[in-house]
């Protein structure tokens, strides 16, 4: 490690430039991750009540995340519309209904009968709902291509969604009564193994990262700089 | 008046939603656009009134001298440094909310992941009790061995030779059943949306059905 001769907040390690910009964040999250895993291990109240306190704070940090990234989509479809941007009135529409709605919704506020409700309800929902309702039809189509037995994993793959779509529906107990049953089974014992597996190994996972982020090893949440 | 005047607006957002099956057509993006504006539009009503006014402006209004004691201005420093990344050069001060955020979930998350998604899962697994029907038997006897194999498939340290080929391979069969159990849930929820809104057609709107 060695000091940089013009300035000593910049240095030098295992070939990699360092400044405070990216020291400070790093400490900083050592330091609050350090102190949020030793707390779990020592149960005494003025801790439990820091705790608590930073807990909070994330709300405001998501509130914030939310400002920014409005702010941030806003300021995309300005630009679209500023330059007349292939498909600029679609982004037109976005900005009109987004200045409209949290318009409309800061006057009236949240509350069910209010007209901000009423959009929610009938524009919000239902183009959500009908988005997610499109998905069985590709996923049909995916299924068609990707569930061909070709070879034993595939068939087994294929077999058992078969089996517990056919059990989810009134045809499938027309077809044979005990179909519901061995649909149930799969999903309580098959899927279970499957996912238990999946799911103690990102939990190792995720407890590793985690670790690499207490020592400042993992900083891809810094972005291209980190 | 009004409710048929919603009802309307939601059954066409609904079919323009739906003739994006046809292809990609104006009216879809039409739709698309607008409920990425709304979305927008409820996040910032959301961000509002659930965290600025209740957290932020009503404790100052009542009492400002508490609040600063109290370092809630902390968190409304933190919540404002997220906006300075829309500024280039400003951009790298949001990294302190972000180094927060991560900070704290990385601390909490390796006692409490440890314990929920291995600890509680490898306790469930080797403590099934192997009694009841043949089926539940099976089941259980499916659940300890299928576990077992399809974490031999994900230990890739050793080459895959004898007991570990013949796990790993049964392993990879439990596996497939295991997603193509969740792929049948999966396209059965989104069918029963799309009946959801089918229904919404047929009864709210065209009061074809009762």
């Amino acid at each position: 490690m060695r000091s940089c001769r013009c300035c000593p907040v910049f240095f030098e390690t295992h070939g990699e430039t360092w400044n405070l910009k990216k020291i400070l964040p790093v400490a900083f999250a050592s330091l609050v991750g350090l102190f949020s895993l030793v707390q779990y291990f020592v149960p005494h109240p003025s801790l439990a009540g820091i705790f608590r306190e930073l807990n909070r704070w994330g709300v405001f940090i998501f509130a914030g995340a939310l400002v920014m990234g409005t702010i941030s989509l806003v300021r995309h479809h300005l630009q679209k519309v500023a330059s007349k941007d292939k498909n600029w009135p679609y982004s037109l529409v976005t900005l009109v209904s987004l200045f409209a709605t949290a318009g409309i919704g800061l006057v009236t506020g949240m509350e069910r009968g209010t007209l901000f409700n009423d959009i929610f309800v009938n524009v919000l929902m239902p183009t959500e709902a009908t988005m997610f309702s499109l998905l069985a039809f590709f996923i049909a189509s995916a299924s068609f291509r990707a569930f061909r037995a070709r070879n034993l994993e595939a068939t087994v793959l294929l077999l058992t969604a078969v089996i517990v779509m056919l059990g989810r529906v009134p045809i499938g107990r027309l077809l044979w009564s005990g179909m519901p049953g061995v649909a149930n089974w799969l999903l309580d014992y098959a899927n279970t193994a499957a996912k238990r597996a999946i799911m103690i190994g990102v939990g190792l996972g995720i407890a590793a990262t985690a670790i690499k982020v207490l020592f400042g090893k993992e900083r891809s949440y810094m972005g291209d700089d980190g | 008046m009004a409710d048929v005047i919603w009802t309307w607006i939601a059954a066409l957002l609904t079919l323009c939603v739906f003739s994006f099956m046809y292809k990609d057509n104006p009216l879809y993006k039409f739709a698309e656009h607008l409920m990425v504006g709304v979305t927008g539009g409820y996040l910032i009503c959301l961000a509002w009134f659930e965290v600025i006014r209740p957290q932020v402006v009503n404790p100052i209004m009542k009492d400002p001298a508490a609040w600063f004691a109290g370092l809630q201005f902390i968190p409304v420093i933190m919540m404002l440094l997220m906006l300075a990344r829309l500024g280039e050069k400003t951009a790298w001060l949001a990294r302190f909310p972000l180094a927060f955020i991560v900070g704290f979930s990385a601390g909490v998350q390796i006692p409490q992941v440890i314990d929920a998604e291995v600890l509680k899962q490898v306790q469930s697994t080797v403590q099934v009790g192997f009694d009841g029907g043949i089926a539940q038997v099976a089941g259980d006897l499916l659940l300890v061995v299928g576990t077992i194999c399809a974490l031999m498939y994900f230990f890739f340290s050793m080459p895959r030779k004898r007991v570990l080929k013949w796990t790993s391979q049964f392993g990879v069969l439990v596996l497939m059943a295991g997603f193509g159990a969740s792929f049948g849930y999966t396209v059965m929820a989104r069918i029963s949306l799309l009946i959801g809104r089918v229904l919404f057609l047929m009864r709210d709107w065209l009061h074809v059905i009762s």
